[in-house]
């Protein structure tokens, strides 16, 4: 797919002004700060992570050359690049790419799509220690076709800290058929005991689901904004979009898993 | 020994929302009008179950009736589609309610549009679906919408829009 190139020189991070700011996608954080933004320059697509790096889509769209922020090490540079920079990257190619984490069940790739904060990689990961191999942590790549919704893996490091699942080492490029989409929601005010309530949504309901969860790069491109829609469309249509509403706070945590992993392992082929 | 006896009224409750969905009504098409919608707000649900979106939206993408356009009468759908939906705000509903309107104003000739946006950034709700009539939103306030990136919009003969910007 894509590979980082982190080039020798560094330099600091544009930031973004009034003259950037006409030109660019922004992107924020759950406090309103800015977490990065993207901009066109001479006709190349260049992503910014402040204080960290700037990255240039190459022309040829098989490279993302970094330019590090000054004292930024190349670590820093590599793990911003694989949790915001890659998913936006392979989505601007062409791809659609799901704000979720991922594990591989029986009947193929099931994704936990959620905003930051919800429990999507936890739960990901509590997954991979039941057995389920460890999919994707934070970008889920879709693969739409004639005969069915792939998953394409990309490479990832897990945000939680242990042992998890051995499948890290997959190798990228990886493709496996996708058996189904958790939209992810906690419930603070929790009465009754049967959680999580997982229901099956309707193709409408899934369909916006599914696109609030959406990496996308600009909604300024209308022919790319079509093809997004599109895409979600037949998603949405071809496989089974769950809502999975679960009791915040680590206590609840064995039963949402529980509840999951018979979810998953009810799906079919 | 007698049966045990059958209350055959609408409970009180029932009975208190259809008075105060009914107050006000302008005229016996607008009670029609609202008996449609109710009948609507009662089987759409299954009907999201069982259809994708595209065709949702070309099922309840009603033919213009031929009768030319009148704003007092789309004033009251839009009206009767708030009461109807209990003034559902984004996230809560808008997606049904935004159907219901979208259906009887396209038939009134106002050339409506179903508009699905999703929010710019963090926070909640994260999409919303609104109508637009005339280039304005029926229902919502243009600021309230200013947080939502329109991806999506439908035609009032049901059919996606390919170029045009949706968010006017």
């Amino acid at each position: 797919m894509l590979t980082l190139r982190i080039e020798p020189t560094s330099r600091p991070v544009p930031s973004l002004d009034a003259q950037n700011a006409t030109a660019a996608t922004v992107w924020r954080d759950l406090a309103g700060e800015v977490c990065a933004w993207a901009a066109q320059r001479d006709g190349e697509r260049w992503l910014y992570i402040p204080d960290v790096a700037s990255y240039r889509l190459a022309e040829d769209r098989a490279e993302i050359h970094a330019v590090a922020h000054p004292s930024v090490s190349p670590q820093r540079v590599r793990r911003a690049y694989l949790r915001t920079v890659l998913p936006m990257a392979v989505q601007a190619v062409g791809h659609e790419v799901l704000h979720a984490s991922a594990v591989r069940a029986p009947a193929g790739v099931v994704g936990f799509c959620a905003v930051s904060t919800t429990g999507k990689s936890t739960l990901a990961a509590e997954l991979s220690r039941c057995g389920f191999e460890l999919w994707a942590d934070d970008a889920l790549a879709l693969d739409v076709r004639n005969d069915g919704v792939t998953a394409v893996a990309l490479p990832f490091e897990s945000f939680v800290r242990g042992p998890v699942a051995p499948a890290e080492r997959r190798a990228s490029n990886a493709a496996a058929p996708i058996a189904a989409v958790c939209v992810l929601g906690r419930e603070a005010d929790a009465h009754g005991d049967r959680w999580p309530r997982i229901r099956q949504l309707s193709p409408a309901d899934a369909f916006v689901g599914l696109l609030t969860h959406a990496y996308c790069y600009t909604l300024d491109d209308a022919a790319r904004k079509r093809a997004m829609v599109a895409t979600y469309l037949r998603v949405a249509d071809a496989i089974p979009v769950f809502e999975v509403i679960f009791r915040p706070g680590l206590q609840y945590l064995d039963e949402t898993v529980d509840g999951v992993a018979s979810l998953l392992g009810r799906l079919t082929r | 020994m007698t049966a045990p006896r059958v209350r055959l009224e609408p409970p009180r409750t029932a009975t208190r929302a259809l008075r105060g969905l009914a107050t006000g009504l302008r005229s016996p098409a607008d009670g029609w009008l609202l008996a449609r919608m109710l009948a609507w707000r009662a089987v759409l649900p299954a009907l999201k179950r069982g259809l994708p979106l595209p065709r949702l939206v070309r099922l309840m993408a009603a033919p213009p009736s031929g009768r030319g356009r009148d704003h007092r009468r789309e004033a009251s759908i839009v009206d009767l589609a708030d009461r109807v939906y209990g003034h559902r705000r984004a996230g809560n509903g808008c997606l049904e309610r935004s159907l219901v309107a979208y259906r009887y104003l396209a038939r009134a000739e106002a050339d409506p549009a179903l508009v699905i946006g999703v929010r710019h950034g963090e926070g909640d709700p994260r999409a919303h679906a609104w109508v637009v009539v005339d280039g304005d939103a029926i229902h919502d306030a243009a600021a309230s919408l200013a947080v939502f990136a329109p991806v999506a919009m439908f035609r009032s003969d049901g059919t996606l829009e390919e170029g045009r910007d949706a968010r006017s």
